[in-house]
């Protein structure tokens, strides 16, 4: 892996930009289920004040707020973690991590991208430890800036693959977009990702097959 | 203000479903629609006294919707409801025609105020139009 000092300023700005679209994504998330809870609170009142009315109200009615008022709250607790997870991940930027739950963690934080351009998004990974030394910051971004590129000439309904294995003393991430997008991933994104690539001794190739395009992040595992 | 009609227009349906029954509590007749293509069909359907629309969506977007809405009817009273995040384009919103704005999450009572005079703007365009119309056809008239 390159020394962090060898980081042009322009990456910096990158990664700034990145860590706030995710932040802002997050929040914005946050604000939804946020927005649910206390809209079931007000229902609760009204219900209460109903009851106070003479109405008659059936248990089943307060179970069902109660079981919303745990969905929301797993849903916010889900997402808070994978936020806390990338959060520290700018902590130390040479560290050995888990490539797999790396993974995990960046899709689960970019379902809502995927989400909001009606994209289905998939994560294949089995169950062994894949142990990386590096960046896990800059991993992330790395992958981050595939799954936009992949993302972005995709039109509804396309689907967004991520799996990860180890391959020798490397390890591959490989992100695919189906169908293959027209027009092509925007070039201005995957020469970024190259760059960034580079920057942490990996290498990103781009394959063109007949059902998707093909994003290969080769990450040297380093000391592990 | 009882017997207005409203469609909400979010992907959140849990919300859209929970604010709906906040709003028949309160005498208004909410419909809804977890999608902008969703709600363009309702439209075609149904008229409604106000619209509330989320800004960001999967697929067609919040903006976008609007202006597919306008298109179909430019009188339409279209009150955005938007997150944090959206309230640049929010002013975007309004200049391309919706008619106000409250930030998620939004107190229930200022949102049945705003229908409440989104539903009397639209009667007062309903009576201008008829208006004009009347006026129109006396205008074509020989005498």
């Amino acid at each position: 892996m390159a020394d962090q000092t060898d980081r042009e300023p322009r990456d910096a700005d990158q990664a700034l930009r990145f860590f706030g679209r995710m932040s802002a994504s997050v929040s914005h998330e946050l604000n939804n289920i946020m927005t649910i809870i206390l809209e079931k609170s007000g229902l609760m009142t009204d219900l209460a004040w109903a009851m106070e009315n003479g109405r008659e109200l059936n248990p089943e009615r307060v179970r069902e707020i109660g079981e919303s008022f745990s969905r929301q709250a797993r849903r916010g607790i889900e997402l808070l973690k994978h936020f806390n997870h990338f959060a520290h991940s700018v902590d130390d930027p040479a560290v050995t991590f888990e490539l797999k739950a790396l993974v995990e963690n960046i899709a689960r934080l970019a379902e809502r991208f995927a989400a909001l351009k009606k994209l289905d998004m998939k994560t294949e990974l089995d169950e062994a430890g894949l142990n990386i030394h590096g960046d896990p910051f800059a991993i992330r971004h790395i992958i981050f800036s595939c799954l936009e590129a992949a993302m972005a000439p995709l039109a509804p309904g396309g689907v967004i693959t991520i799996s990860a294995r180890g391959a020798g003393g490397d390890a591959l991430v490989h992100i695919s977009a189906a169908p293959p997008p027209e027009p092509a991933l925007p070039r201005e994104i995957v020469d970024s990702a190259i760059k960034q690539a580079r920057t942490q001794g990996a290498f990103l190739d781009v394959t063109h097959g007949a059902d998707a395009v093909v994003m290969t992040l080769t990450i040297p595992r380093g000391a592990c | 203000m009882a017997g207005q009609k409203v469609l909400l227009v979010d992907d959140e349906v849990e919300f859209t479903k929970t604010l709906s029954e906040r709003m028949e509590a309160r005498g208004i007749h909410a419909h809804t629609a977890a999608n902008g293509a969703e709600a363009l069909e309702k439209l075609d359907a149904e008229k409604f006294d106000a619209i509330i629309l989320d800004m960001q969506m999967p697929g067609m977007d919040g903006i976008e919707t609007l202006r597919r809405m306008l298109e179909k009817n430019p009188d339409l009273q279209i009150i955005l409801l938007t997150g944090y995040a959206t309230v640049g384009k929010s002013v975007e919103a309004m200049k391309i025609g919706a008619k106000d704005f409250l930030e998620k999450p939004a107190n229930i009572e200022e949102l049945v105020e705003k229908i409440k005079l989104a539903g009397n703007e639209r009667i007062a365009l309903v009576e201008k139009r008829a208006e004009e119309s009347i006026r129109d056809i006396l205008k074509g008239k020989s005498w």
